[in-house]
């Protein structure tokens, strides 16, 4: 009986053991079931977040480079510091960090100690410090550690730096970029997807602090650096229409920026594009012309934020293709070629000017000369740039015609350049009317490029496509991307958009135009040994920024080189110079020549010297120091040179031109005898203004060389500037560097209604 | 059943008329198949003296020293690459460091080497200038010799069977 009693219990016991084990164990799995399954995820992702530390590694931005890979815009790893002002214990830990850091970061004591002062764990000191400002904060903290027991406070996040080495270079074509580097203008934000890279991660176990715990758990993602970007603009390019165009705002007074762009006809690659009044990207929100900063400041406080907008957006607005203009003269190249296209116009046609012409009942639109130009056939009325033959061979073209390839040479459409802020054209609109559609006087003022806009890019464009044959390409600024292997992502080919003019009328086009730029109104952008073709053009604006009544022109100048097989287009473009000079043909051209005289060398385009311009060249001093005056008188001789002797020495001690230096044909060299001698010094007279013959008489009685440059030897040319200034003391004997220009106004839109 | 004897002492129950069972004298007593035999103690030491087989002694040694080395050299390589990794980050951040240091100079120099600061310095300070056309020789180079590639495009399907069945037969 004793043994059935214990085995029953024992049974009994060993089911209820059973049950329990079963329940509570069941019940735990069935729990860890549904907390694995049905809140797996959720629960998963809060243990990351709790457990986890994800910083951000922000990736490199790409670099753009011009066309032969020099550095235009890079950015470097820099740092940014941060307090963490919770963990200062008391003012005085405040204080001794403020008076350390304050004068490594540049800043006042006072805003150091105010950022210390907050009540958080994260607070932005100073962003995109250097290398030795950094290293510097690191011995500083470490020194505050040993010293004051301070730790944990200053913190060194890594931050990136956007370079523009070379200032306001470029500045409308680059852009810049903003406080998160992200592209704001410019090629930085057109190609912002590109330059911008991928963003990396440190996932870091954090502990309940909040604090790495390393070697835990460590898990790198590392950035990838941005793609980069090749220009089409060539550096030296880009240097020579900045200089050139920067020279004639100042002497000229322009008031409202200046454009120059140079095209490549037959790829459409801008290899410059210079567009002054601009800012520099490394400080973009300073407003970089003095006098609007002068002015902004001198405005009542309430008035100055919107002052500074303004300033700003002027500043950085891309004047080339975002600013619409009337193209003035310039525009008769493409009459010209709507004239010859339509076989409007022959060997045999011609035109009396009279001065003027009327449209319509009650309009009279004056020419340039109002006396008139007389009889003349289609290439002097060209050459004389003549308003009234103009508008009669627009009246024959007609409206439609005209509007048809108005739109054929891409005037009606953006050019499609790889540039944000593109502007479109501003035509004629007549109520209840198609588009197109243009009255008898619009018709008269659109054949010579007034009372209409286009934007300088659309412009150069459709000339590019007289150039090339009659092919209008596509402009672009971008040539290629590369990443950081140094691959091409991507590259842009050359783009025709369509055959606007046959290459017959192109080229003979192109003919007429160098016949311009040798003999005609264009002559003033004349170089020596290049066969130019080119329009000058000077267009009255509708805005008065000088005064109510002072009426303001742009002047401007398009040409392209070589004439027989152009590569290359220049569009230059002043808009409201002051100085009292306007027209075209001595504002523009003059820059369009000297721009060409040393762009063309660098493109290794050989000069092609006729007989005349052979027998003007300059040729080079020999070196006569040393030699006997005899001797030196007689070298001097036979190098077609003349020579004048100062001093009573035997032999030459010093020579002006020095040896080596360029002297003009017939010129003079001075050979000085003695020490006494060598310090003499004139003062240099005033050369501008002159005829080129009383600038040579006037240099001789001074015992002072020129160098002419400028228009050709036509006649009818002014000196305009001289590159040593009048009284500037000077050795005799100094060559000084006289620019000429036509005089005579060439271009006048006078409209009178 | 026999569990329940050893229980209980019946023998307490039990009268002393139910003769004790004799002793029995361990050396007497004959031997049956499957008891246990009680041997000497020195016979008893001699088999319980653990007999070791050299062959086997000498190679668990050698094993074991071979494990050890291998586990030894799984944990040292292990230390060695936290190291190596550690020395690897830290002359990545010492690069990273050195590479923006020298981005840095480089653009602070080449803003001072700018085209315009070379041309402004050359004729304010070095009283040059630009070099004239006439001082200046073009030269025409010949573009010398040239080789040209022929980028082969991929044999289709029937020319690979036709080389295929050629290279069989040659």
């Amino acid at each position: 009986m004793a043994k059935g009693n214990k085995q029953r219990f024992r049974q009994r016991a060993a089911i209820l053991l059973s049950i329990i084990l079963v329940t509570g164990f069941g019940a735990a799995i069935c729990r860890l079931g549904y907390l694995s399954l049905a809140q797996g995820s959720v629960l998963s992702e809060k243990a990351v977040e709790q457990q986890l530390k994800d910083t951000t590694i922000s990736a490199c931005r790409g670099t753009i480079y011009d066309t032969n890979g020099k550095v235009l815009a890079q950015s470097a790893t820099v740092w940014q510091v941060v307090f963490a002002p919770a963990y200062f214990k008391n003012d005085t830990q405040r204080q001794i960090v403020a008076d350390g850091l304050a004068p490594i970061l540049g800043m006042s004591v006072a805003d150091v100690l105010a950022h210390a002062k907050k009540n958080n764990y994260f607070e932005i000191v100073k962003r995109r410090i250097e290398s030795d400002a950094r290293d510097k904060i690191l011995k500083f903290i470490d020194k505050i550690e040993k010293e004051d027991g301070i730790s944990n406070v200053i913190e060194l996040i890594q931050d990136y730096k956007r370079y523009y080495p070379y200032g306001n270079f470029a500045s409308a074509v680059l852009g810049f970029t903003g406080s998160d580097d992200q592209g704001l203008a410019g090629v930085e934000y057109q190609y912002n997807d590109y330059l911008t890279g991928k963003s990396g991660r440190i996932i870091t176990a954090k502990n309940a602090n909040g604090m790495d715990m390393p070697y835990n758990y460590e898990q790198l993602v590392p950035a990838q650096q941005g793609d980069s970007v090749v220009l089409t603009i060539d550096e030296t390019i880009q240097h020579i229409l900045e200089k050139y165009v920067q020279q004639e705002i100042v002497k000229d007074k322009v008031i409202n920026r200046a454009v120059a762009i140079m095209m490549n006809v037959n790829t459409g690659a801008i290899l410059g594009m210079a567009v002054e009044g601009g800012f520099d990207p490394n400080h973009p929100f300073d407003i970089a012309d003095s006098a609007t900063a002068s002015a902004i400041k001198k405005l009542p406080v309430a008035q100055q934020s919107n002052a500074i907008a303004a300033a700003q957006l002027k500043q950085w607005r891309n004047k080339a293709i975002s600013d619409t203009y009337y193209p003035g003269s310039v525009f008769k190249i493409i009459t010209s070629s709507m004239a010859l296209q339509e076989k409007v116009v022959d060997d045999k046609w011609h035109y009396t000017c009279t001065g003027s012409l009327s449209p319509a009942p009650g309009v009279v639109i004056h020419c340039s000369n109002t006396s008139g130009h007389g009889t003349q056939n289609f290439l002097k009325a060209l050459c004389n740039s003549c308003n009234p033959a103009f508008m009669t061979i627009g009246k024959s073209i007609g409206a439609a015609r005209f509007y048809k390839y108005f739109q054929a040479f891409g005037f009606t459409q953006k050019t499609g350049i790889d540039l944000p802020g593109e502007s479109e054209d501003i035509f004629f609109k007549h109520d209840n009317e198609p588009e197109g559609y243009m009255d008898a006087v619009d018709l008269a003022c659109a054949s010579f490029g007034q009372n209409f806009s286009i934007t300088p890019i659309q412009l150069i464009t459709a000339i590019s496509s007289v150039a090339n044959g009659g092919n209008l390409v596509q402009p672009y600024v971008v040539s290629k991307v590369l990443d950081s292997n140094g691959n091409v992502v991507k590259a842009t080919e050359p783009k025709v958009k369509r055959q606007v003019i046959s290459s017959d009328v192109a080229a003979q086009l192109r003919s007429m135009l160098q016949t311009n730029a040798t003999t005609g109104g264009a002559r003033n952008g004349y170089v020596a040994g290049y066969h130019v073709a080119g329009k000058t053009g000077t267009t009255e604006k509708k805005d008065h920024l000088q005064g109510p009544d002072i009426e303001d022109y742009i002047s401007s100048f398009c040409g392209f080189c070589p004439a027989e097989k152009p590569q290359v287009a220049l569009l230059v473009y002043f808009d409201t110079p002051t100085s009292g000079a306007y027209y075209g043909s001595m504002v523009a051209a003059p820059v369009f020549g000297q721009c060409m005289k040393e762009i063309l060398p660098y493109l290794h385009i050989e000069p092609q010297y006729t007989a005349e311009e052979l027998s003007n060249l300059d040729i080079k001093a020999d070196s006569y120091v040393g030699d006997s005056v005899a001797k030196a008188k007689n070298s001097i001789q036979n190098s077609g040179l003349t020579s004048i002797v100062k001093g009573s020495g035997d032999k030459v001690v010093r020579q002006i031109p020095e040896s080596g230096a360029s002297v003009p044909k017939n010129g003079t060299v001075v050979l000085f005898t003695d020490s006494k001698s060598a310090g003499e010094q004139v003062s240099v007279p005033k050369l501008t203004g002159l005829s080129m013959t009383e600038v040579n008489r006037i240099a001789s009685m001074y015992d002072l060389n020129v160098c002419i440059s400028g228009a050709s030897s036509s006649g009818g040319n002014t000196s305009v500037t001289q590159d040593i200034e009048q009284g500037t003391l000077v050795s005799p004997g100094t060559v000084i560097s006289i620019s000429f220009a036509n005089s005579s106004s060439d271009d006048s839109e006078d409209i009178v209604r | 059943m026999a569990s329940t004897e050893r229980m209980y002492d019946l023998s307490l129950f039990e009268s002393s008329a139910v003769p004790a069972s004799p002793k029995k004298n361990p050396s007497a007593r004959p031997n049956k198949k499957g008891e246990i035999i009680k041997l000497p103690k020195e016979k008893l030491e001699k088999i319980q003296r653990r007999h070791h087989n050299p062959v086997k002694l000498f190679v668990g040694f050698f094993c074991a020293i071979i494990i050890t080395a291998v586990v030894g050299s799984i944990v040292q390589g292990q230390a060695q690459l936290t190291e190596i990794n550690a020395k690897i980050d830290s002359a990545q951040k010492v690069l990273s460091d050195d590479q923006s240091l020298y981005t840095q100079t480089k653009m602070k120099l080449e803003s001072k080497y700018s085209t315009s600061v070379i041309e402004k310095y050359a004729s304010d300070k070095l009283g040059m200038s630009q070099a004239q056309n006439y001082q200046k020789e073009f030269i025409s180079l010949s573009h010398g010799d040239k080789a040209e590639v022929v980028d082969k495009k991929p044999d289709g399907f029937f020319e690979t069977l036709k080389k295929a069945i050629d290279s069989f037969w040659s």
